[in-house]
């Protein structure tokens, strides 16, 4: 085996050395430290308690998963704000793609405004939706309430019955720009002539959209699903600038709760175990997404 | 010759060159550091008045130590822990810090003691010229582990105008049941009597520290003094309807910017008030008021709890030696543009006439109302001032305080009940680091 390996290297010395690089950058900066957070996680490691403490196999997890209510509270919280984000962002990007797609004038200008959002700082645009939310000068209670659709202000952001939909559309707002613009390169690689065809059959448009544009933008929806749902999986910064979890732990999702466990309790194998925790299930996901995607094709 | 074998040999040259070059960049690195000692400094400033101070210390430094080279790496307080134990963590230590709450450093084995050098007769520190409560505040398990450049000390700040129109004088605010008073008549349309930044769990954490200092001494961790923690728990609730709801989501700069647009009447606050508000409305500080927070049912007195913030030197530092020379050049000469900067001194030898100038420069529209109220932040600690306790798991403790207090003060929770879950939590948090 590894005269065969030494053999390979040999032949393709060139390849080895054009790999090289990226395959040091992956071992050093991607498995180093998922192999790191997994052995921190199976450690009672806390910077607050001294180094007398160590390995304590899935006490971590365990603890997570049947003592600690606010895990299943971030973890309730992250599928809520994660799957909310990408279905919405789908269908506002989709409808913004087809609406770009149709030949008009102001098109370039429409596809630059659109990406503003997307281009836009994260914590700059978490800072400016807070005030935009504020509960006492806010823009949003402003205009509500001088419409007369709202008697008194809300506070959007510390309010249980209303603190997720106002996350979930700054995170929309924030990410749709990118699947508009990937949804519109994809529907402008669909041939003229199969719509020319339909309309000769005598399709009306929806039947068009149903029949031939979805079927063929689905591949393209289905990589920008995954890429998005990546995207907002790991999204901490937006809801540490919105609500910093709270009130109290309210708004955690296990991005934020991974944060404060290692970064304000100090409490690294527990951070360590929330990390992993929280990968697995996006494993999980992804692997999901893959079988369902398989079984189509 | 093969495109093969080319390219193999052209990417042999190159990883050669490549070698020879990084080999001379740390000869050349090394050749340098040999003549210049590197220090680097945490510094949570970042206001313009904060970086003046910072290129200032480093034009000092510079002068007086030629072979030292300060760098000074700005971050906001928030971020001056989670940044040290990332740095830790990878092995890579700055030299010195600016430093509030010790515990979780020196829990973390951070910090350098500095005793041996504040009693060494080969540096200039005098502890007789710092106030004892700040150096107390400095001070863990009998170890001095920061040198106090500013003391802070924390009370209520009143607008006076707003209460006097609601027809009281501070000199009425005495107990909580005058706040209540207060806070109800200045109550109305948009202006509220109270607030707190809700949103952020250290801070609602600060407020009850300032209120429950008030009642007989009572900091947020002792759930133990059922009596005194209900009581708290029912003064935030008493207050609720007098605060706005929307404070709930506030951080310190929207509560600041409410209190500064005169729509809240008092807020629980230290002696960096005049740095925080003087950029929103310079004529606020005119108008405000520091007294000590006003005493709760089980106590006879009020409590001024005194903090400080100050400069530590990091234990694993590579040049301690250096890095005690650049804290030196602070405690001789930049004491007093720090505390002018921001307001109280941590020093008893320096006077008014040293600090005035410096404050000068920063408050210049309101010098005298500045002055004035520093005048009100000193009398209060020389007369009730305490060293606010460093407790150990606090930031463990904040988040569950602030559910509570919210709990009580804007969802109308029942207070026994709160006690009871919140007692748990901290108990259980105090068990969990003994």
């Amino acid at each position: 085996m590894l005269h065969s390996l030494a053999k390979s290297i040999k032949k393709n010395r060139t390849a080895y050395y054009l790999v090289a690089p990226v395959a040091l950058y992956i071992l050093a900066f991607q498995l180093y430290p998922v192999i790191e957070t997994l052995r921190v996680s199976l450690t009672d490691m806390s910077l607050l308690s001294g180094s007398e403490r160590g390995f304590i196999g899935l006490g971590n997890y365990r603890s997570l998963l049947f003592d600690t209510p606010v895990f299943w509270l971030a973890f309730r919280n992250h599928l809520l704000f994660v799957f909310s984000s990408l279905i919405l962002q789908l269908v506002l990007g989709l409808s913004a793609a087809v609406a770009l797609n149709r030949g008009s004038r102001w098109n370039s200008a429409a596809r630059g405004a659109t990406l503003i959002p997307w281009v836009a700082p994260i914590v700059v645009m978490g800072i400016i939706w807070r005030w935009i939310y504020d509960g006492q000068f806010g823009i949003l209670n402003y205009i509500l309430v001088q419409l007369g659709i709202l008697e008194e202000s809300v506070v959007w952001l510390g309010n249980a019955n209303v603190v997720w939909p106002a996350i979930i559309l700054t995170s929309v707002w924030k990410g749709f720009p990118y699947m508009t613009i990937m949804l519109l390169a994809g529907l402008q690689g669909i041939p003229d002539n199969l719509y020319e065809v339909a309309s000769m059959d005598g399709a009306t448009k929806p039947r068009k959209f149903v029949s031939i544009t979805l079927p063929l933008l689905l591949p393209v929806m289905s990589i920008v699903s995954v890429a998005s749902l990546i995207i907002s999986w790991t999204k901490f910064d937006l809801i540490w600038v919105l609500t910093q979890g709270g009130p109290g732990q309210r708004t955690e999702i296990l991005a934020s709760y991974v944060y404060r466990l290692t970064f304000r309790f100090y409490e690294m194998g527990g951070g360590a175990a929330v990390a992993t925790l929280s990968s697995l299930l996006m494993l999980v996901i992804f692997a999901g997404y893959l079988l369902i995607v398989r079984g189509r094709e | 010759m093969s495109i093969h074998h080319f390219l193999g040999r052209s990417l042999t040259i190159l990883f050669a060159i490549a070698m020879i070059f990084f080999a001379s960049a740390a000869a050349w690195a090394e050749g340098s550091s040999e003549d210049v000692t590197e220090l680097r400094m945490l510094y949570p400033g970042t206001s313009e008045i904060e970086r003046e101070w910072a290129a200032d210390l480093q034009d000092l430094v510079s002068e007086r130590y030629p072979e030292y080279d300060l760098q000074i790496e700005f971050l906001v307080w928030d971020e001056m822990e989670p940044t040290l134990t990332t740095m830790m963590e990878a092995g890579d230590y700055p030299d010195l810090m600016m430093t509030q709450s010790l515990s979780n450093l020196v829990a973390m084995d951070a910090l350098m003691p500095l005793d041996e050098y504040f009693d060494s007769d080969e540096r200039s520190f005098e502890r007789d010229n710092f106030i004892p409560s700040t150096l107390e505040f400095s001070t863990v398990d009998g170890n001095l582990y920061s040198m106090p450049v500013l003391a802070i000390s924390y009370g209520l700040i009143v607008n006076e105008d707003m209460l006097n129109d609601a027809g009281y004088e501070v000199s009425d605010l005495e107990t909580w049941d005058d706040i209540y008073e207060a806070a109800d008549a200045m109550t109305e349309g948009e202006n509220y009597g109270y607030s707190f930044a809700g949103g952020v769990d250290r801070f609602v954490f600060r407020d009850v520290m300032i209120s429950g200092h008030s009642n007989d001494g009572l900091d947020p961790s002792q759930v133990d003094r059922e009596q005194e923690y209900t009581e708290l728990l029912e003064f935030y609730q008493e207050l609720g309807p007098y605060m706005p709801d929307a404070q709930v989501t506030w951080d310190y700069a929207d509560m600041f910017r409410s209190y500064s647009n005169e729509t809240i009447g008092m807020i629980a606050n230290g002696s960096y008030f005049s740095a925080n508000v003087y950029d929103l409305n310079p004529e606020i500080i005119e108008k405000s008021r520091f007294v000590p927070f006003p005493t709760g049912p089980s106590a006879s007195e009020p409590q001024v709890p005194t903090s400080n913030a100050g400069f530590a030197v990091i234990r694993e530092s590579e040049n301690p030696e250096a890095a005690l020379d650049v804290l030196e050049l602070i405690y001789e000469e930049m004491s007093a543009q720090q505390a002018g900067a921001v307001n109280l001194t941590a020093r008893t030898d320096l006077t008014a006439e040293d600090i005035a100038p410096h404050a000068e420069e920063v408050y210049p529209e309101v010098i005298d109302s500045h002055l004035d109220l520093l005048d009100e932040f000193i009398s209060s600690a020389d007369e009730y001032g305490v060293a606010m306790p460093d407790i150990l798991g606090r930031s463990r403790m904040e988040p569950e305080i602030q559910e509570a207090i919210l709990n009580v003060a804007h969802e109308d929770g029942d207070v026994q009940s709160t006690y009871d879950s919140l007692s748990e939590e901290i108990m259980s948090i105090r068990e969990d680091l003994e």
